[in-house]
């Protein structure tokens, strides 16, 4: 059962110096329950493509289905992580994580529950009456996961969520993430630059071809889960990984 | 430690230099008068000095809050709607440059004489410097905020009042300090030009009698003031903006 399927979508910017294709006619399918990851080079479009997903931004030609219905504008149903800091910074950790909830009138009781629920689950029990910027920039991720969580979306769009943060945090948040997602199921779709990253965590990977963004190449991870850190150390997510890297280097 | 040794040395010296200058008889004290005229006004002038003042302190807390709230509601109306923004733009643009003191004799020439036309100059320096700052503060909240919201599933009404009116609150704290420390000195140059009281005429009063002390009493009671009620909204400020980082 697919809950997202786009078809034959393209976007084009009118530009200073005229036309410019961000979006070449993709062709992309997302089942219920997937971890998908799109990867690309710098300009390939993939937090375009991820941003018309959201619903922030609008396609130029094809379609786009959810739930087999056209999507117009953003909605709950796709709750984004973006990349920067998005926490509300005037609300406290716990505030934060009940917006969306607050949003949909979710009843305060169902609310209480569901959020001390999630606030164990992040780790962040201890902070509920913090304010986001008393804490650390993992800290932050984690209430921004959090609260597209509590959204209950469809679909959970990740826009390089870990992009700004150190190599340590990174892994730290990748493991948190699969944790978190493997107790919580949710469709994902993960944008990144960064190929192990994509590899670690998805389940199929979307590899896009830069100027313009054009589908390059659809990967199946191999990788049994539950995945632990010796993923990475392994032979075989390591060959994968050259012959990945090579491809998105423009090699065929 | 050290630097609040050379600030309070610096301050006790001043005050020293001023008391031996004018106890000393040095200076005259019709150009500068000393510590015991001052005490003497106080002591002789304090309740036509309270009459004065609470005229004066009424006119500019009228003027102040009538200012500072018109400011902000027209500033957030500007904001939020392309047709009001349209509209308003022009005229904002024409009043922004206008300096408020240079309207008195305009307003005297209109509404004469009295508590109105003074309400009215206050209310209008503050009006422009919030309603500016209002504006220019909604654009600048981070459009991050704003599509977070959004793909939470807000739409525009509750994305104003739980994002854009929280996010702007620090700066427009600001900008209502800058507005009452403004308004104190638009209501004394009101009433310099014309007014039947007010701590303004007081010192007009003075003036004409070479009555320096009486002066200086009343720059030091209303820069007391000014200074009192820019301790109280920081104060505010801080319990408003808690969780905004040049406090934590």
């Amino acid at each position: 059962m697919n809950v997202l399927e786009i078809k034959q979508l393209s976007k084009v910017f009118q530009g200073n110096a005229g036309e410019v294709t961000a979006l070449d006619r993709i062709d992309l399918d997302v089942k219920a329950g997937e971890f998908v990851s799109i990867v690309g080079t710098s300009g390939c479009g993939k937090s375009t493509l991820l941003s018309i997903i959201a619903g922030l931004t609008d396609y130029t030609a094809g379609s786009m289905l959810l739930n087999g219905r056209p999507v117009e504008g953003p909605g709950s149903d796709r709750a984004v992580v973006f990349q920067s800091d998005a926490t509300f910074p005037w609300l406290s950790v716990e505030k934060n994580i009940k917006y969306g909830m607050k949003v949909k009138k979710v009843p305060r009781a169902e609310q209480e529950k569901k959020a001390g629920e999630l606030l164990k689950l992040l780790g962040l029990e201890n902070f509920r009456n913090s304010y986001p910027r008393e804490l650390s920039g993992g800290m932050r991720k984690r209430i921004d996961i959090g609260r597209a969580y509590a959204a209950e979306p469809d679909i959970l769009l990740m826009d390089e969520p870990f992009g700004a943060l150190d190599v340590v945090t990174r892994e730290t948040m990748q493991d948190e993430l699969l944790r978190i997602w493997s107790e919580r199921k949710r469709t994902v779709i993960f944008v990144t630059h960064d190929l192990e990253e994509a590899m670690y965590l998805s389940d199929r990977i979307i590899l896009l071809s830069p100027r313009p963004g054009r589908l390059k190449k659809v990967i199946e991870l191999p990788f049994a889960r539950p995945r632990t850190p010796a993923l990475r150390e392994s032979r075989e997510f390591y060959e994968l990984r050259n012959e990945l890297r090579k491809l998105m280097n423009g090699g065929e | 430690m050290k630097w609040k040794i050379i600030s309070i040395s610096s301050a006790v010296l001043f005050l020293a230099l001023w008391i031996v200058l004018t106890l000393g008889g040095f200076v005259n004290k019709l150009y500068l008068p000393g510590p015991d005229q001052i005490f003497g006004v106080f002591m002789e002038d304090y309740s036509k000095l309270f009459r004065h003042l609470g005229f004066t302190l009424g006119r500019q807390f009228a003027g102040f809050f009538l200012g500072s709230a018109l400011g902000i509601l027209v500033g957030l109306l500007i904001a939020s709607n392309r047709y009001v923004q349209a509209f308003m733009d022009p005229i904002i643009e024409v009043l922004r440059p206008i300096p408020p003191l240079a309207i008195i004799p305009m307003l005297i020439l209109w509404l004469g004489i009295g508590a109105f036309p003074q309400i009215l100059l206050v209310t209008f320096g503050c009006f422009v410097i919030i309603v500016v700052n209002t504006v220019e503060s909604v654009r600048n909240v981070p459009k991050i905020y704003i599509n977070a919201a959004r793909t939470l599933g807000a739409k525009w009404s509750y994305i104003y009042h739980t994002v854009v009116l929280p996010a702007i609150v620090p700066s427009l704290v600001g900008s209502v300090r800058v507005c009452a420390a403004a308004s104190f000195g638009l209501v004394v140059a009101a009433e310099f030009m014309g007014a039947q009281e007010g701590i303004g005429y007081y010192m007009i009063i003075a003036q004409r009698y070479l009555r320096t002390d009486m002066i200086f009493v009343s720059i030091i009671i209303i820069s007391a003031l000014a200074w009192l009620t820019d301790q109280l909204i920081r104060k505010a400020e801080k319990r408003l903006t808690r969780w905004s980082e040049r406090h934590s």
